[in-house]
């Protein structure tokens, strides 16, 4: 749908209304037929308005009034009070400004948007604003705030999608951490705050003299690793754990039930012009904000990157409201949401730009030029006050941020394409099979417990996840452990090599962050990374989908962060023990002294497996290069998000977000889809009109 | 909007906070929750006569001048200095308090909140006299109509809370039964 279309069908409009045929001037022509009826009532919509050259045909061929009848059957199934509300709206077409109730839209709820009518109605109104400014120094200032109000209405979504952005974050981590402890002089602050200002490095888990475990804190024992204190610390982490996910399946239920899920398929559909009432109001705002935070401290293997883009999405619905032009008209208002949209995962992921392109690319229906420019101005709005309010204390808006600078050789390909192949047959196993068990608890008993299936699923997390260390921490550390590279200050298993302390390159700045071989930390740590990956990689699948606000970026992120730790690791003591084959010898610069970084390949993995599931491409690859700040790993991405794809969409053609829009069976128009039929309707006409015989188009 | 307008209370709270912190007394913990730090990574060992175990030092230095090795390092050679990092960072504490606080308090109105709609809610609405006190309020409400007008407005605003609140019970239970009964959406 372009902006021609709208120019076309405008004139019809007002044609039509000059002709006094009121009757399904709007409703007909864009197939708003009742959707109560017919979950899928917009087919009609695109077959008519889908291209500029049918809706010239119908203009210039059947301007006649046989032409409402012949799309008259679309109307057949409306009862009569529909119809009324329809003649009323639009014969009000010309006073644009009296039409509306105050507050409340023109549409019932679960019903499709005429675009065209509302986008004449916004010209209208504009007119009118034009029209009236010359008579005096307030109708200027008024046409001038009607200018400006989509700026300022996207400047105020993008601040305020950054400060629930940068409560969410702070709130969450805090959360997190309370499973395992408190710090006792200043309860406030999670673990890495707490220890802040120690001398200890915070990977190592043993925390600092301020930080108390729960087990130190009930004075089972000073040190934490004895049998005793695990036990405690092991059970007060899975109360913590119950504790955190019935709050927020109980907070859903009772306030705002449209808050749970990830709301991106239901934004989606909604931009391409559904009605959910209720859907992106208040006290659905305020429920997912905290929700988010109650499940992902809840250890579900969730994360709360793609609920964000609801939250952002709910505050542009709010604060479109106080501009008329855009609260009163719902065409207008999915422009404010796509830029909301933006702003969500510009402060999800600290990537503006790939905020923007994932409206473009995932979210958006219909995107013209000035909705870029907002979208970009309100992205880059929400980063800044995210930034600002600095809720991870690194200067970066999300954890995992990668700091390093490593080169990559060309031979490195093939491992970056074959982490790419393993995303997308993970993605698209993943999907099959999360969308075959929403089937199963749509239509089984499970679905009539939805408290209890959110209890279970976080009871059977929380005591599979708490015996390895990978799976007990919070997603996003796991994934920024994974991402980074050894340094001199990492005494983790993942960054247990046998260095040669004495040699040469010791003093050297890259020496700890060079490739040798592995100790036998490494390989413990192989194993608990392996068990890790099954149990994310299933446990996800049972829990995206339950109620309460669950987003998939940072499971997937995990899952594809261990895959690409696991291969990195592999390639890395695969070139230094072969270090003198000539296929590797421009990647060592001395016996046991070779560049590779484990962390890029989780990065590129991390990449690949959400394109399998998502089926993003350019602003996958544009988020990531965003989180590591540097251009040059942008080849390697590339490579693998596009094979990812590729593999993903020869397995099964659809994303998550589209599978569950069909699941659900949301009235959602893919512009992906192709038109497959090659007949036109005088084909199948009898008896066949004589004049399509000399019509050559 | 009530959400952002409490956001903007809280705030405007926290320069009260900051004013208290230093009249606290001042304890040994206290210094450790610093804003600012100076943090250096050095490698553990560096050379075969020296070892060292630990590799991160961690030093309040309130001037980002004096971020340096021979300040922070705790037994500081030439040698070791030169392969240390050493950054000057901040963070601001009262944010994560004012924000952690502000989050328990909205966590617990909504639990209460919760606890009221599940239990004193029905027993309310059970109790066959309010609809009889109902009425009359009614009828109060249109005889004083001329004669009180304040204590109308008074009583028309609960009015329109309970309306409010009415409308609202009916959407999410709407909206439950969509989700919860029919799986119509969000599955």
């Amino acid at each position: 749908m372009d902006v021609d279309s709208f120019g076309e069908s405008d004139l019809l409009l007002l044609e039509n209304h000059m002709d006094g045929g009121a009757r399904s001037s709007g409703s007909g022509a864009n197939g708003t037929a009742d959707s109560r009826t017919d979950r899928r009532p917009d087919h009609g919509q695109r077959s008519v308005s889908s291209t500029d050259d049918e809706l010239l045909d119908i203009r210039t061929d059947r301007l006649g009034s046989d032409h409402y009848e012949t799309l008259g059957y679309m109307n057949a199934d409306y009862d009569e009070d529909e119809e009324g509300k329809f003649q009323t709206s639009s014969t009000n077409i010309m006073d644009t400004l009296e039409d509306l109730p105050p507050g409340i839209g023109q549409y019932d709820d679960f019903h499709t948007i005429d675009w065209l009518r509302d986008i004449a109605r916004d010209r209208m109104r504009h007119r009118h604003i034009m029209k009236k400014k010359q008579e005096g120094f307030l109708e200027k200032l008024k046409s001038a705030h009607d200018a400006w109000s989509g700026w300022v209405c996207v400047l105020l979504v993008g601040v305020a999608a950054g400060a629930c952005a940068g409560v969410i974050d702070i709130g969450a981590t805090w959360m997190s951490d309370l499973k395992e402890g408190v710090c006792r002089d200043a309860f406030w602050l999670p673990k890495e705050q707490c220890c802040w200002s120690s001398n200890n490095s915070f990977f190592n888990n043993s925390g600092c003299s301020q930080w108390y475990s729960w087990a130190r804190l009930f004075g089972a024992g000073k040190d934490d690793n004895s049998g005793g204190s695990y036990i405690i610390s092991y059970i007060v982490y899975i109360l913590w754990a119950l504790l955190f996910a019935f709050l927020a399946a109980m907070f859903v239920r009772m306030f705002a039930p449209y808050a749970c899920g990830s709301g991106i398929p239901e934004i989606k559909t909604i931009l391409s012009g559904f009605i959910i009432r209720g859907y992106l109001g208040k006290w659905t705002l305020l429920t997912k904000s905290i929700g988010m935070m109650l499940g992902v401290s809840a250890g579900l293997s969730l994360g709360k990157e793609g609920p964000f883009v609801h939250v952002a999405c709910c505050c542009g619905n709010i604060f479109s409201y106080l501009f008329p032009k855009y609260g009163s008209n719902e065409a207008k208002k999915r422009e404010i949401l796509s830029a909301a949209s933006a702003a969500g995962v510009s402060v999800a992921f600290g990537a503006p730009i790939g905020g923007v392109l994932f409206s473009l690319e995932e979210v958006s229906y219909y995107f013209p030029l000035k909705t870029l420019w907002r979208s970009f101005f309100c992205a880059l709005a929400a980063a800044f006050v995210l930034r600002s309010i600095n809720p991870f204390g690194n200067d970066h808006l999300v954890m995992f941020y990668v700091e390093y600078n490593e080169p990559w050789y060309l031979q490195e390909l093939i491992p970056f394409i074959f982490l790419g192949a393993l995303g997308g047959v993970f993605g698209s196993f993943f999907i099959k099979m999360n969308i075959r068990w929403c089937k199963f608890r749509k239509s089984s008993i499970l679905g009539k417990y939805p408290i209890v299936e959110v209890l279970g699923v976080a009871f059977i997390t929380a005591l599979l996840s708490y015996p390895n260390e990978y799976t007990r921490k919070n997603s996003s550390e796991l994934i920024r452990q994974l991402f980074s590279r050894c340094g001199p200050e990492d005494n983790t298993e993942l960054c247990d090599y046998r260095r040669n302390y004495s040699s040469s390159n010791a003093a050297s700045p890259t020496f700890y962050s060079s490739s040798t071989e592995a100790g036998d930390g490494v390989f413990k740590a192989l194993w608990m990374l392996s068990i890790a990956l099954i149990f994310k990689g299933i446990i996800t699948i049972f829990t995206f989908g339950i109620k309460i606000p669950a987003g998939l970026f940072i499971p997937s992120m995990a899952v594809g962060a261990i895959v690409g730790r696991i291969v990195g690791i592999g390639v890395e003591q695969l070139v230094v023990r072969y270090h003198n084959n000539p296929f590797f010898h421009n990647m060592c610069v001395s016996d046991n002294f070779c560049t590779i970084t484990p962390g890029l390949y989780a990065m590129v993995g991390a990449a690949a497996v959400l394109g399998g599931v998502t089926r993003m491409t350019v602003s996958l690859v544009v988020i990531m290069f965003e989180l590591t700040g540097g251009l040059q790993y942008i080849v390697p991405l590339m490579a693998a998000v596009l094979t990812s794809k590729w593999v993903g969409d020869s397995l099964g053609r659809e994303g998550i977000y589209d599978a569950h829009i069909h699941l659900n069976g949301y009235p959602y128009l893919d512009s992906k889809e192709e038109f497959t039929h090659t007949t036109i309707a005088a084909d199948v006409m009898r008896p066949r009109p004589k004049s399509s015989e000399g019509d050559s188009g | 909007m009530k959400f952002y307008a409490l956001l903007i209370a809280i705030f405007t709270i926290e320069s009260v906070f900051t004013e208290k912190v230093p009249s606290a007394p001042p304890t040994l913990q206290q210094t450790s929750f610093e804003d600012k730090r100076c943090k250096c990574v050095c490698p553990k060992l560096v050379s075969n006569v020296t070892k060292n175990d630990q590799s991160v030092y961690i030093k309040d230095i309130l001037d980002p001048e004096d971020c340096k090795c021979k300040h922070v390092v705790t037994n500081a050679t030439d040698e070791l200095c030169v392969q240390c990092e050493c950054k000057y960072e901040e963070r601001n504490t009262t944010t994560i308090k004012v924000v952690v606080i502000f989050i328990i308090c909205v966590v617990s109105l909504l639990f209460v909140y919760m606890l009221f709609l599940l239990c004193l809610d029905p027993l309310i609405a059970r109790r066959p006299t309010q609809y009889q006190q109902q009425t009359n309020e009614e009828d109060d409400h249109l005889s004083q109509m001329t004669s009180r007008p304040e204590l109308t407005r008074q009583r028309s605003i609960i009015n329109r809370v309970t309306d409010e609140q009415k409308k609202w019970k009916g959407t999410v239970q709407e909206q439950r039964k969509t989700i919860y009964d029919r799986h119509a959406l969000l599955n």
